[in-house]
């Protein structure tokens, strides 16, 4: 298996000519160079970011590749500009994307509601760090109520989809793309840390050519030979807006009705479900094997989507397993918990393990926190335990 | 202070019908608002250039947001003061368009100060379209970065002082120490020969697009006469006579700057009162000020507590026929 980091790809592309990451073959690859080439491959022809870390690989590598794919890239002067950038660009009806971390993608929101009201469709990729302020550049998933509820102001929702390895990453980038243009919206990738900087092994199976692809009906590309279009979020009349509104409404209802996406784990015999999603959700499937291993009925219930939420999903494996208790894990103070808290609406207890200082807690942890609830004991992390309290 | 004489509009030749690129709509503008006239220059030119169809324009957020609305092109409406980041990836994307922006003061010197100097720092191949009126117009009246010395506004009811209220900032001026802006040129449309000097700016600048020579931006000198509380005559009165004063109408920079030169025969920081072309402040008592009433306080521009505007010659600026009791209520 070949690694492919951008200085190896680069060599591969130049002194071979070859393709940069053929398609089909198994290569290593860093998550934010991955998410990247997967935009690539799926069409994405106009980029604009500003570095930050746990997320500045995707913009060098968007950098050094966007135009020799015949696109466009602009490092931005600030995520503000980026996201009105991307407003530009994905108005034409081009495939459009931007990626931060947690900092950035607050200085985003503003522009976010308008793309959101405005019904332009782009990716934005939110590689999180930890938290509030600015805070570190460990991985986390602070970031879980911004991305869910407050994105922006305003009563509308985008699309966030949560992998949670990077082959999955790398499928969802390009759903993100079909996804964002079938309903005319944002979508947001929501990484951390760990997936943006580790390597995996990926494989790309198609490409996507942009040339293939129709121009929007809306898309703002000169009023010839038609009436003019006008891509906006202003409605002075309030008949209007709230018509507007509500149709925006009815598409948020269409995509929780089609687009809901989860996994399940282990769910044979399972009394406790462990629920996590992206990172935490890896760490727990290793504690749920511990766990197992020492003959305790444990499962994993991981979301794909986070809006929108699997909520009756989740609710049908309480009701169907007969879950007793259910452990929600999360790189927070505890977020996801109360979407997890709304699926089950009482039918069984919902406790709580997090980490929120950007340490990956170990499967052994998790684990304590599996036996203490078996135990039908506190979860919260002690204050003593390793000085820190959750 | 009477104009100098020009052609009439009769005669000039950009006001002959409507142009192709106006949708034939009734503005919503304020009667004497410069923005209905510059809005129709911009039409003028893309129709003389023929490049209507393949012309997308970005309203600012201000009191021509619904611009799109005039203009019979495609457009995309932005965030506050980032319609040179629109524009940027509109651009970008698509270099076969011909793009601009069209912006307020405070849309574009203020919040949106960091998105224009980074896309004439890039040279982004694209026309600004900047209105200074010198006011914040859409939400009633503020202080705008452009407000000038003295000058009363909703944030500034003393008049704007610039020791705690900063200086106006000269846009094309500031941005003319780029190497990217390309075109640069200060405009007003007070009569009819200031508006043909606008219209060749504004045509220049989209052909400097069309040959792809980089970042142009025309600023106009513009009324709000709402929010200046003078009539229409005056507020175009104001313009050439002060306004203008502090804001020297011409080319700031045509690929090499060429107007430069007020900028160093001026101290830059210190309150300078004679930057109000031939009138200066000349503060009095309060006898004098019961005396001068309301009319230095409210209805006077530059109107301060305590002071009043003077020419050279001694002669109160005064509004010549502006009348007190409408701003009664
Ligand atoms: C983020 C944000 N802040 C504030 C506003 C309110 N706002 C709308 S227009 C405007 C000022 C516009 O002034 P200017 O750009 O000078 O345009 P004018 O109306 O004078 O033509 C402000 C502050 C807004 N729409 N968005
Ligand atoms: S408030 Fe001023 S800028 Fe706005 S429409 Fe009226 S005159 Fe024009
Ligand atoms: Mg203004």
């Amino acid at each position: 298996m070949k690694a492919v980091g951008t200085k190896a790809v680069e060599m591969m592309t130049e002194v071979t000519g070859e393709p940069r990451v053929p398609l089909g073959e198994r290569v290593l690859m860093k998550g934010n160079e991955a998410l990247a080439e997967a935009a690539l491959k799926a069409g994405c022809r106009a980029y604009f970011g500003y570095p930050i870390t746990p997320a500045s690989e995707i913009t060098s590598y968007m950098a050094r590749w966007m135009q020799v794919e015949g696109g466009t890239f602009v490092q931005a002067e600030s995520e503000v500009a980026a996201i009105n950038m991307v407003f530009g660009a994905a108005g034409t009806g081009t495939r459009a994307m931007t990626a931060s971390s947690s900092p950035g993608i607050s200085l985003m929101s503003e522009g976010v509601s308008f793309l959101a009201a405005a019904e332009v469709p782009c990716l934005i990729v939110n590689v999180m760090r930890v938290g509030p302020g600015l805070g570190g550049i460990q991985p986390s998933q602070s970031d879980y109520f911004q991305a869910t509820r407050g994105l922006g102001h305003g009563d509308f929702r985008v699309i966030v989809l949560v992998p949670a390895n990077l082959q999955e990453m790398v499928d969802l980038t390009f759903e993100a793309f079909s996804l964002a243009e079938k309903y005319r919206t944002p979508v947001l990738m929501l990484a951390d840390g760990v997936l943006g900087q580790m390597m995996e092994p990926v494989t790309f199976t198609r490409v996507i050519d942009p040339a293939s692809m129709p121009e929007p009906e809306w898309a703002t590309t000169g009023a010839s030979g038609r009436p003019k279009r006008v891509v906006k979020s202003l409605y002075l009349d309030t008949g209007e807006l709230e018509e507007h509104n509500v149709a925006l409404q009815q598409k948020y209802r269409r995509i929780e009705q089609a687009e809901v996406r989860w996994n399940t784990y282990d769910l044979d015999g399972a009394r406790i479900l462990l629920v996590a999603y992206g990172t935490s959700a890896r760490v727990a499937h290793h504690a749920m094997e511990l766990a197992e291993e020492r003959d305790m009925p444990v499962g994993l219930f991981r979301p794909i989507t986070v809006y929108p939420y699997p909520y009756d999903a989740l609710r049908e494996v309480v009701e169907e397993r007969g879950i007793e208790h259910i452990l929600v894990v999360e790189l927070s103070a505890g977020q996801m918990v109360e979407d997890v808290r709304l699926a089950v609406e009482g039918r069984c207890p919902v406790s709580f393990f997090g980490r929120s200082g950007g340490t990956i807690p170990a499967p052994l942890e998790v684990l304590d926190a599996i036996r203490n609830v078996a135990e039908g004991l506190p979860t919260a992390r002690a204050a003593s335990k390793k000085g820190g309290a959750s | 202070m009477t104009p100098p004489a020009g052609p009439s509009l009769q005669t000039a030749p950009i006001v002959v019908q409507h142009p192709g690129s106006w949708a034939n709509a009734t503005t919503h503008y304020c009667p004497g608002c410069g923005h209905g006239l510059i809005h129709r220059l911009v039409a003028n030119a893309l129709d003389e250039l023929g490049v209507r169809e393949r012309t997308v324009g970005v309203a600012g957020v201000g009191c021509a947001i619904l611009i799109y609305n005039y203009l019979d092109v495609d457009f995309q409406e932005v965030p506050h003061g980032r319609a040179p980041a629109a524009a940027t990836g509109i651009k970008r994307a698509r270099p076969d368009l011909v793009v601009f922006t069209y912006q307020g003061d405070g849309d574009l010197a203020a919040i949106g100060t960091a998105e224009i100097v980074h896309a004439a720092a890039r040279s982004e191949n694209i026309t600004v379209i900047y209105v200074n009126n010198c006011v914040y117009g859409m939400t009633g009246g503020q202080m705008a970065p452009t407000t000038l010395p003295g000058q009363r506004s909703e944030t500034s009811p003393e008049g704007r002082d610039p020791a705690t209220q900063g200086h106006p900032i000269r846009v094309a001026e500031m941005l003319a120490t780029l190497d990217g802006a390309v075109y640069l040129e200060r405009v007003s449309v007070t009569h009819p020969e200031n508006i043909k000097v606008a219209y060749r700016a504004v045509r220049k600048a989209f052909t400097y697009q069309l040959e792809g020579k980089g970042f142009s931006l025309v600023e106009f000198l513009s009324p709000c006469p709402t929010n200046w509380g003078m009539k229409p005559i005056d507020a175009m009165r104001w313009i050439d006579e002060t306004v203008s004063a502090y804001y020297p109408l011409g080319v700031i920079k045509d690929r090499e700057p060429v107007h430069l030169a007020h900028l160093v025969q001026q101290p830059p920081t210190a309150f300078r009162e004679d930057y109000m072309h031939g009138f200066r402040y000349e503060t009095v008592t309060q006898a004098t000020e019961d005396e001068l009433g309301r009319h230095t306080r409210r209805t006077h521009p530059f109107g301060r507590r305590g002071g009043r505007w003077v020419s050279v010659d001694g002669e109160e600026y005064r509004p010549s026929d502006h009348d007190d009791s409408e701003d009664e209520d």
